[in-house]
């Protein structure tokens, strides 16, 4: 696919936004009954479904720790998720080491110290992709985890950015990573603006990076505006259940 | 380099499609069937126990053509990860490569998989696994011929139960088995391989005559509710006449014992 | 696990209808069914039990040969044999002028917590199992021979992939209902053959798509359980740990059983079978109704171009 077709001369991209723009996001909280704390992000055309069960007894006792607790993130993608069927291996590498990504993103924020030698499990189930799986993975598991109630020190909004003649772009969906796009997915802490995950996985020039960062950064914090917003509508409906 | 030592044969054959009796037309006719039954007449069953020297329990059972063996090894102790207060029942199905008209690979598949499990559910019923803590009894089924994949199942369940009664582990009662081809809306007991090509569907039901009880059904095809429920019926009458049969084998395999002990 | 109180409370109730959750014997729970959310799959649908069951399937089309390649590897063709066991196991496919239907059921691991790993392995092999040999076949509802492009050699194959998101109990049921619903919003593009030069081509156009055909008379599934000397309908997590035996049938919309299976440690009487089998017809074909009356509701929704808002925002049923 040639790079000029990425932005097309009046300046739109493939899906009609404007390079600076981000999808339309819609999330709910609480959609699965049994886990502590769930939620589902739809970020334009790509869907993740988040579990949150814990804090827990840890199922492999061998493994628990005896300060804090220990996360455990499990990511799997649906086999009707993306344009061709693929089946799911039981240890994709690939996954595996998302899964780890994931993990070692949300160790610092949530306060571990607070429930000693337990678990607390976070499940991504990713039903549709069209570019972005990690960063709503992220998104989506920030949302279950607040919504299980587990402290943690802030939100962790994620988003992906690119760079394609000489414009920075937010947001990229399936065509334009598979464009070979340098893709740049960054996961921040709104209040505080540091960077808890940065990860990069083709060629971008050190000149490009710095704008990159900072247009990711900022889809974070408008990310987070849609976040906060979900969060508090739904404490508020389950307040009014409490209070009636 | 060219392997000179052997004639291999062509890397891609297939079996010649020559059945005895496939260049004639069949066509079903309930009121005449091959051998000469009626359609609620199940195949004359020969069964003997003690077939497998080295098994603790063995016993074979044939049907018209249909040809099982059954051995059954147990109650021996669990493994260590999977030790738990109820006794565990294996269950292995296997057709031989020359039971069928089309060679049978040796490595287990999905069908073979399938009747392992439906083994174990038929059998589990009835097998006091509560009396044997820490221990497995392992069920292996060979088919020597096959006749009618749901008539072998059925006879494998029979087998499988009579040799289980003949490795003296404790059961509930002797579990008898039978297969019904469903033909729109006739039912056949006992189909044959030629008869199950033409059927609609076909049931599989296992028994227990003394307490009544059905310990497994299957069904596939499909079947009105009425025809179904018929079907029921005549399979249970049919598992009570194959009991009786077992109850005489084990008689005589007792009598044997006492006498030549 | 569950106690011994539980277990008898759950039992006592069910002799009197009277369930935990106050339902009758005989009760199936509130249904929220949603189609067509996952816009990548040719056909999606999700079926929500109310109190927990949560399934999602898609179903993705794609053109294969009706008689998968053999590889000179034993192994490989193992694999294949596996891949188009009909009912018969016979290697060989018998029909060359059909189409296949692959089902495949897959447990999210948000759903998997309650059970040990190889459960779930051997639970989603057996349902995976199930739903082959009933979808597989004349009886299974679905037009095969609508499905094939060339006879001989290309069909469509239909890729079933559930994947269950949630257990409240009762997911078999669910699970077909699921499937019958991705069944009817699944459109495969339109495949034209044409003759040219003595060879048989196919040309597939993205842009025209047909509904699959019979997907009515797809048959839904209904599990009893049998708890003391009674039987229940849509059994909750608590329910299934205290039936002693469980009876799966499925029904179609003419009122015929296109399979019957028992599961479970117990036995079970013939005139209760008999019995069982009754109920679930009728409850199969209340079902049917329920499913068709939201299906159509979906319809009307979809084309008043209303966008699904996806989880948790279609009708009750």
């Amino acid at each position: 696919m040639s790079r000029l077709e990425i932005i097309s001369p009046e300046g739109l991209r493939v899906d009609g936004r404007r390079p600076l723009e981000l999808r339309r996001v819609n999330s709910r909280t609480a959609v699965l009954s049994q886990a502590d704390g769930s939620a589902y992000i739809e970020q334009g055309n790509t869907k993740c479904l988040a579990a949150v069960y814990g804090p827990r007894e840890p199922t492999k006792r061998a493994a628990l720790l005896h300060d804090r607790a220990l996360i455990n993130v499990e990511y799997s993608v649906a086999s009707f998720s993306s344009g061709e069927r693929k089946q799911k291996l039981r240890r994709d590498r690939r996954l595996m080491e998302i899964a780890s990504t994931i993990k070692r993103t949300f160790e610092n924020v949530i306060l571990t110290t607070t429930f000693p030698r337990s678990e607390i499990d976070i499940y991504l189930q990713v039903l549709q992709i069209d570019g972005g799986a990690l960063h709503t993975a992220i998104n989506a598991a920030t949302l279950a985890l607040v919504d299980a109630g587990i402290p943690m020190t802030d939100y962790v909004c994620a988003c992906s950015a690119g760079y394609v003649n000489n414009q920075a772009i937010l947001d990229l969906n399936y065509l334009e990573e598979s464009a070979e796009i340098p893709t740049l997915t960054v996961a921040l802490l709104p209040k505080s603006g540091k960077i808890t995950m940065l990860g990069l996985e083709s060629r971008l020039h050190l000149d490009k990076l710095e704008p990159v960062i900072q247009l990711a950064s900022d889809g974070c914090k408008q990310l987070k505006e849609n976040i906060d917003a979900t969060i508090r509508e739904s404490t508020k409906s389950l307040a009014k259940t409490i209070l009636q | 380099m060219a392997d000179r030592k052997r004639v291999t044969g062509p890397e891609k054959s297939v079996v010649p499609l020559l059945e005895p009796g496939s260049l004639s037309a069949f066509t079903f006719d309930p009121e005449k069937r091959k051998d000469g039954r009626n359609i609620d007449r199940i195949r004359p069953v020969f069964m003997k126990t003690g077939v497998v020297r080295q098994a603790n329990g063995s016993a074979y059972l044939e049907a018209g053509k249909l040809k099982v063996a059954c051995g059954v090894y147990g109650p021996r102790q669990t493994a260590r990860s999977k030790i738990s207060s109820r006794g565990i029942l294996n269950c292995d199905f296997k057709f031989s490569p020359f039971s069928g008209g089309r060679r049978r690979a040796y490595i287990k598949d999905s069908q073979e998989k399938e009747y392992s499990l439906v083994l174990r559910q038929a059998l589990a019923p009835a097998v006091r696994l509560d009396l044997l803590p820490k221990s497995t009894v392992d069920v292996f089924v060979q088919v020597l011929e096959s006749d009618g994949s749901a008539a072998c199942l059925a006879a494998a369940i029979t087998c499988a139960a009579l040799a289980l009664a003949d490795a003296g582990i404790e059961m509930l009662d002797a579990v008898a088995a039978c297969a019904v081809g469903y033909f729109d809306s006739t039912i056949c007991l006992d189909p044959t391989d030629e008869e199950e090509t033409y059927q609609s569907g076909s049931l599989v039901l296992s028994y227990m005559p003394s307490l009544n009880e059905v310990t497994h059904v299957i069904q596939s095809g499909e079947i009105g509710t009425t025809t179904t429920i018929k079907a029921l019926e005549l399979c249970v009458d049919a598992c009570a006449q194959i009991q009786s049969v077992m109850q005489q084998t084990l008689a005589a395999t007792i009598k044997e014992k006492i006498n030549g002990a | 696990m569950i106690s011994v109180s539980e277990r008898d409370y759950i039992t006592k109730g069910v002799d009197v209808s009277i369930r935990a959750d106050g339902r009758s014997r005989l009760d199936f729970r509130e249904l929220v069914l949603e189609t067509g959310m996952i816009t990548q799959a040719s056909g999606s649908c999700r079926v929500t039990l109310d109190g927990g069951t949560d399934i999602l399937v898609g179903v993705k089309v794609e053109v294969g040969s009706i008689e998968p390649e053999v590889e000179a590897e034993e192994a490989d063709i193992l694999e294949d044999m596996e891949q188009m066991d009909q009912d018969d196991g016979i290697t060989m496919v018998k029909d060359k002028d059909r189409g296949r239907i692959i089902c495949n059921v897959e447990c999210s691991p948000s759903a998997t917590r309650i059970f040990e790993p190889r459960d779930i392995e051997d639970m989603c092999n057996e349902y995976s199992q199930f739903m082959n040999r009933v979808l597989n076949g004349s009886h299974g509802g679905v037009d095969l021979k609508a499905l094939c492009i060339i006879p001989g050699s290309t069909c469509w194959i239909l890729n079933i992939d559930v994947l269950v998101l949630d257990y409240g109990g009762n997911l078999l049921d669910a699970i077909f209902m699921a499937t019958r619903g991705a069944l009817h919003n699944t459109r495969i593009p339109r495949a034209t053959v044409e003759q040219s030069d003595g060879r048989v081509e196919f040309d597939i156009a993205d842009e025209e798509t047909e509904i699959i055909r019979g997907w009515e008379d797809v048959p839904l599934c209904v599990s009893l359980n049998k708890i003391g000397y009674r039987h229940i309908v849509d059994a909750a997590p608590l329910e299934e740990l205290c039936s002693s035996a469980r009876l799966t049938v499925a029904v179609n919309r003419r009122g015929n059983l296109c399979a019957l299976q028992k599961g479970g440690h117990g036995g079970i009487e013939p005139s209760l079978l008999a019995e069982m089998v009754q109920t679930a017809k009728q409850i199969g074909q209340t079902l049917l109704k329920r499913q068709d009356a939201a299906l159509r509701e979906e319809e009307e929704r979809i084309a008043a171009g209303k966008d699904p808002i996806g989880f948790g925002a279609a009708s009750r049923h």
